[in-house]
């Protein structure tokens, strides 16, 4: 049974000599991507795809519409079977589970406890006729917690973190602001203390105050939590705040990938550079 | 002396496929040397690479062929080659990077901003800020100004939060990208005194200095990128 009380991670000892970097040890992956390929009858989603995610790691996946972003985030988080390849995830527990083959009890379970996804209108990531309070506790009876008080108050810790005021908390989503719905949306995939978050255009309706609001929150709380994090995004700004790294995609396949800073300011590819050169000066 | 920066036989062109596939080729078969505790100056005309080279050091660029092996810790890495998370780590431990403009996050404070860099490294928020106010009081930026978001802040008073946060961490290698272009002289002075304690202290550091007399006052070498040009 996942352990919901082992919230808090230690913070690793630091080294004593500050530039000293500690020796890491190899780490393993927590996703392997393996060759994954979609096709829609005879035509592709995605081609060719494999990638590591690292504990911790933000990668961005960018690219423009219809370049295949979202077939592979779907296909990464096991929503749709890929045609070919496949997609490993190492599991809190040690075991490999290779996603797509998996029991879907298993994968089930992983859904609401390892993983989060955030998709781009809250109104498919929320249950729109049950409380905010309701949404957020979900996850938290999911995996057998029962005791209503401590929910309540659980759900009440994590609206103050995702900044709605508590006596919101048995409102329906509905009545909120699209920004309140995002957040909201964002504290029931995080309460389960996931290690591995998959974004949508998370900030892809919101008007740009509330975009830079939510991009703060999200910053944070990955940091502060260590999340892994598979963001798709067309906005080569927000890619830039939150990404490690990025792949950038067209027609299918990932044309170019690397450092997020170094992608954006030493583009290789004739796609990437035309993507980069297209953004408007405020 | 310990090499910190063995660049090797690097070269560097952009092909802009946009526009014709135009090739520029900025520089060939560089090589250069950077020892703990000495501070090389780039100097050539604007257009010359000088950027380009600083930016390569820190992989915000990369090579089109060659090595720039980084002493990190105790092993030597080819930055050119390192993948990311190699890269993300070496540049949290032993590469710092003062570029000439500041880019931040919209609406994180100036205290927070400086703070950033070591609160990551050691985990010890309180320290950090500490460290942080000490190095703005430095560089006399007035205190009421610590706890609002350098974008309304003159292009000095900016360069100067840019400069704290580059000397938050001691870092090994320290990469100054014009750090001292818009600063009155007394802010400068204080720029080269930084420096000086940060050569004193072990830290390899790589500079373009459009003023002469600051890079006259730090660089123990100057390397004219222009003639490095002419050599290849």
């Amino acid at each position: 049974m996942h352990n919901l009380c082992s919230a808090t991670q230690n913070v690793a000892a630091m080294p004593k000599k500050l530039w000293q970097p500690k020796v890491e040890t190899e780490e393993h992956p927590l996703l392997t991507v393996n060759g994954v390929s979609k096709y829609y009858g005879d035509r592709a989603g995605c081609l060719h795809v494999s990638f590591d995610l690292y504990p911790g790691e933000i990668v961005g996946i960018v690219g423009e519409s219809g370049s295949g972003k979202s077939t592979l985030l779907n296909c990464i988080s096991g929503r749709l079977s890929p045609t070919y390849g496949s997609v490993n995830y190492q599991q809190e527990n040690g075991d490999l589970c290779n996603v797509h083959e998996a029991p879907e009890h298993l994968r089930r379970m992983l859904m609401r406890t390892e993983w989060g996804y955030v998709h781009q209108h809250p109104r498919d990531g929320l249950r729109n006729n049950v409380s905010a309070g309701a949404n957020i506790g979900e996850r938290l009876m999911g995996v057998g917690m029962r005791h209503y008080g401590n929910i309540r108050s659980k759900a009440t810790d994590w609206l103050e973190r995702v900044e709605i005021s508590k006596n919101r908390m048995d409102d329906l989503p509905r009545t909120f602001s699209g920004g309140m719905q995002q957040r909201l949306q964002i504290a029931r995939n995080l309460v389960s203390n996931p290690r591995l978050i998959f974004m949508d255009e998370p900030t892809g309706g919101l008007d740009v105050s509330v975009q830079a609001r939510l991009l703060d929150l999200l910053r944070e709380l990955v940091a502060e939590m260590g999340l892994a994090v598979v963001i798709v995004t067309h906005d080569l700004a927000v890619a830039r705040i939150l990404a490690h790294r990025l792949m950038v995609m067209r027609g299918g396949h990932v044309v170019e990938s690397g450092l997020t800073d170094q992608v954006l300011d030493d583009p290789h590819h004739e796609y990437t550079q035309l993507l980069v050169s297209s953004i408007l000066q405020v | 002396m310990t090499v910190m920066i063995d660049v090797q036989n690097v070269c560097k062109n952009f092909v802009l496929h946009n526009q014709n596939g135009t090739t520029i080729s900025v520089f060939e078969n560089m090589s250069l040397q950077v020892h703990a505790g000495e501070c090389v100056a780039l100097y050539g005309q604007s257009g010359a690479g000088k950027s380009t080279m600083l930016r390569s050091l820190y992989a915000n660029y990369k090579p089109t062929s060659g090595a720039i092996n980084i002493r990190h810790g105790e092993q030597h890495i080819d930055i050119v080659s390192a993948p990311p998370r190699k890269i993300l780590e070496m540049r949290k431990y032993t590469i710092g990077y003062v570029s000439q403009f500041l880019r931040v996050i919209p609406r994180v404070s100036a205290l927070n901003i400086v703070a950033e860099a070591r609160k990551d490294l050691t985990g010890n928020s309180d320290e950090a800020l500490k460290k942080a106010a000490v190095l703005l009081e430095r560089l006399n930026i007035p205190e009421r100004l610590w706890n609002v978001a350098p974008a309304t802040f003159s292009g000095g008073e900016q360069q100067r939060v840019n400069i704290a946060r580059g000397f938050a961490v001691e870092y090994p290698i320290l990469l100054l990208d014009e750090p001292t272009a818009s600063l009155d002289a007394a802010n400068r002075q204080i720029v080269v005194e930084l420096i000086e304690e940060a050569k004193a202290n072990g830290t390899a550091v790589v500079g373009i200095f459009h003023d002469d007399e600051v890079r006259n006052a730090v660089a123990d070498r100057v390397i004219d990128m222009q003639s490095m040009e002419h050599a290849a």
